[in-house]
């Protein structure tokens, strides 16, 4: 399989890791080892003055892991390039994943205040990875004004829906200069496969594998879904029938008369 | 004298932000200091003298996607 080269740096694992919604940092670090992954993304919260433990950055600091810090909470681009200039100077990277989503009820990214943010943090330095909607218009706008890669979603954050913008999807991927990254909704490792048959360039899974009965266990059934699609992918699949006719893939004669 | 932490207010005879952070007991690794909307940078955090009633931001990491 090829390597993905995002921000000039190679991955050979093409699934992202959210650090979301784990119940321990020991499960997260497991399900890290068993994704194979080689991007997982961190938040940013406040210190409290009177617990400063709890400490989930020594498990995800490892040589060969990119951070991916997030702007989660943030409300517009001013605040969206405040966070990111704290995020490049707690975790020492460039990286980040830009996400507005002001509306708390269905977290959908708002694509003005996303596409002004881009603008001005490609400006800053940064190697920007937006989650956006499935737009494939914003998309060109976003890679147009530097971004990384593009980060569409499936389906609203946390919903595990699967690919409910699919035809979208198709077309952000046929148009896409910048890597294409399926972020949130995938809620199963055959919702990341179908993403990477369609020729995505990654998938970002948080949730499905966070709240799994096991998910290390999971993470392991995402990296192979993951490999499989792409995989797929580049061995180019078939073009599927337009009816229900049947075509024979063994020959029609008569053998026995 | 008192400033504030992530607008609680906090004691402190720290007279600058690398003092504050070491008071706090904070690794220097892994966390950004901001004054307002603006970042002080570990460089500039002996430089940085702190004031009564100044307003502090103090972010680290948090598990989240």
């Amino acid at each position: 399989m090829s390597d993905l080269i995002i921000g000039g740096r190679t991955f050979r694992s093409r699934l992202f890791l959210g650090t979301g919604k784990f119940r321990s940092n020991r499960e997260m670090a497991a399900a890290i080892a068993a994704s194979g992954t080689e991007m997982v993304t961190v938040a940013m919260k406040r210190i409290e003055t009177t617990n400063a433990s709890d400490d989930m950055l020594v498990h995800v600091q490892r040589d060969g892991l990119q951070l991916l810090p997030n702007t989660s909470g943030v409300r517009d681009a001013e605040e969206a390039v405040f966070a990111a200039q704290l995020s490049r100077e707690a975790f020492g990277t460039n990286f980040l994943k830009l996400e507005i989503h002001p509306d708390p009820r269905y977290l959908l990214p708002d694509s003005t205040e996303t596409l002004r943010a881009t603008e001005e943090l490609v400006k800053l330095g940064f190697v920007v990875l937006p989650y956006c909607a499935a737009d494939p218009t914003l998309c060109k706008r976003l890679a147009e004004a530097g971004a990384a890669a593009v980060m569409p979603l499936g389906a609203p954050i946390g919903t595990n829906l699967g690919l409910r913008t699919r035809d979208f999807l198709q077309i952000i991927i046929e148009q896409a200069t910048v890597p294409v990254v399926v972020d949130a909704g995938i809620g199963a490792p055959s919702h990341a496969a179908e993403a990477m048959e369609m020729g995505a360039d990654a998938c970002l899974v948080n949730t499905a594998i966070a709240v799994a009965g096991q998910p290390a266990a999971m993470a392991a059934a995402f990296k192979q879904a993951v490999e499989a699609g792409r995989q797929a992918f580049e061995a180019v699949l078939p073009v599927q029938a337009a009816n229900l006719r049947a075509e024979a893939s063994s020959p029609l004669t008569a053998f026995l008369d | 004298m008192q400033v504030f932490v992530n607008n609680r207010p906090h004691d402190t005879s720290a007279v600058n932000v690398a003092e504050l952070v070491a008071e706090l007991q904070l690794p220097a690794a892994g966390i950004a200091v901001a004054q307002g909307r603006s970042l002080i940078t570990k460089a500039q955090w002996a430089d940085t003298l702190l004031t009564e009633g100044c307003q502090l931001t103090i972010i680290k990491a948090a598990r989240g996607g």
